[in-house]
């Protein structure tokens, strides 16, 4: 029998790719969504047994036919980790209310929000045959609640976490486990941590690999104690 | 030679139930588990068994509202060793129409949960801040968040419970203190539950009730989160569950 396969949908430079590490070291066949080439080239050879896909998730034809191609070339995945982010530096830039392009708002609930409808959608059926499956969001505190500056990205991931609890809710007796990782802080990658805070330390950042991690241990959870919501931050985050 | 870590697990009754489960499971790990409770029968068994299975296990007999009492339980894990994982999962369950509700019954339950959890918290939180490193747990319910009609007293009490967890997790996290809080949503497949109803997983099926290991599993996998990634609170509830 060939590897599971864990779908990452999202597999940028901190916390997709770390989670593709860390699947794969515990026997995951690894399909990858990005759309940046380079990087899925050099996730590739570093895997081993992982694939890279070019997609642009803002595109859902483009996502659904992505998908089938993953479907045969390496088999229905068992896990899918939905890690596409649309929107999430703009709160620090020019996207005060009223000077910001309406627009923003759709294309942000597009990558954010739909397109983990439409994933969900494609993989969960075979997970149901199976009678087993994970679907793992990456959400943060603007699921909960819209602070200045991210009215065009807060609504977006609040309306992805009730999208993922009314799968739970839907999925979950039928032996689809969906949860919602919500992660309070800055993520330490290369390319956040010179815009939010070049100036803190290290113990100010979540670690890809700490993130990874947890979301390894919940795709793993005994199906007799499965979590839905589950928050995790730095020690030394002020909130 | 360094000493032995410990672990305390206040509210540990039956074998087959969470406090003993996680016991169990902290001892597998190679700590020195201290188990309390207030049943002078149940709980020295449990530290037996783990004994007999290979573990390092005590039993202390107390009550986990009495002041006095968990000092003695934190003390007899610190002289063992450093103690670096406590769980409280102390307290019972009681449902009253309200209107018949005793105020002595509904400062009892709150006694058991609420300030067993700020006593066991305070005592274990003053060894560990001192060297920048501990876990402290707590066992939740549903009722942490709502109140379901008859259950007043419970609800107050694991709100309460709750609240003592997110204030402990905001001052102690900076220095190093790990506070986790599980919401356990659904029937344990411990003895309280299944005394009351024997046939509960027969007639919902399998895996429909929680598994008091895998509940300890997850305490364990909280217990071990690296710092940059902590969880104060998460939910833990059987796959087959309506919420």
């Amino acid at each position: 029998m060939g590897k599971p396969v864990c779908l990452i949908v999202g597999a940028g430079p901190g916390t997709g790719t770390e989670c593709a590490r860390r699947f794969a070291r515990d026997g995951y066949a690894i399909a990858m969504f990005a759309r940046n080439r380079e990087r899925l080239d050099e996730l590739e050879s570093e895997l081993g047994d992982a694939k890279g896909y070019v997609c642009d998730v803002s595109d859902l034809e483009q996502l659904v036919d992505t998908v089938h191609k993953v479907q045969s070339e390496m088999g229905p995945p068992e896990i899918l980790i939905h890690n596409a982010v649309s929107g999430v530096l703009e709160g620090g830039g020019a996207s005060t209310f009223l000077e910001s392009n309406p627009q923003r708002l759709e294309h942000n609930f597009r990558v954010n929000t739909t397109s983990l409808l439409y994933l969900a959608r494609e993989v969960a059926p075979a997970m149901i045959e199976a009678g087993r499956g994970a679907i793992l969001v990456t959400g943060n505190t603007s699921a909960m609640r819209g602070k200045a500056r991210f009215a065009y990205f807060a609504p977006t991931k609040a309306a992805q976490r009730i999208l993922a609890q009314s799968m739970a809710r839907d999925l979950g007796p039928k032996g689809v486990h969906v949860a919602y990782i919500l992660i309070d802080a800055a993520i330490d990658t290369p390319r956040t941590r010179p815009i939010i805070a070049a100036d803190k330390p290290d113990e100010f950042f979540c670690k890809p690999s700490a993130i990874a991690e947890e979301m390894f241990r919940v795709a793993h959870q005994d199906r007799s104690a499965w979590s839905f919501d589950v928050e995790i931050r730095p020690f030394g985050e002020n909130w | 030679m360094a000493k032995t870590e410990t672990a305390l697990v206040v509210g540990v009754g039956a074998s087959r139930g969470l406090g003993a489960a996680s016991a169990r499971r902290f001892a597998r790990e190679g700590l020195h588990v201290v188990v309390a409770g207030r049943n002078a029968e149940k709980v020295p068994r449990v530290a037996e068994e783990i004994c007999a299975a290979g573990g390092s296990a005590e039993a202390v007999i107390g009550d986990a509202a009495n002041e006095g009492d968990t000092i003695r339980f934190v003390e007899t894990a610190e002289a063992k060793g450093p103690l670096s994982l406590v769980l409280q999962n102390s307290g019972s369950n009681r449902r009253d129409p309200f209107l018949e509700l005793a105020s002595a019954d509904f400062e009892q339950i709150w006694r058991e949960h609420c300030l067993a959890g700020f006593l066991t918290g305070r005592e274990s939180a003053r060894r560990m801040v001192p060297r920048g490193r501990g876990t402290i747990l707590f066992t939740g319910a549903s009722g942490s968040l709502r109140g379901s009609a008859y259950y007043a007293a419970f609800a107050a009490a694991k709100a309460g419970l709750r609240a003592v967890a997110q204030s402990m997790a905001r001052e102690f996290g900076p220095k190093g203190i790990h506070v986790a809080h599980s919401i356990i949503d659904g029937g344990i497949a411990g003895d309280r539950f299944l005394s009351r109803f024997p046939d509960a997983e027969k007639e919902q099926g399998a895996d429909s009730l929680l598994s008091i290991d895998a509940i300890a599993e997850a305490y364990w996998q909280l217990h071990i989160q690296h710092r940059s990634a902590w969880t104060l609170e998460q939910d833990l509830r059987p796959w087959v569950e309506t919420f």
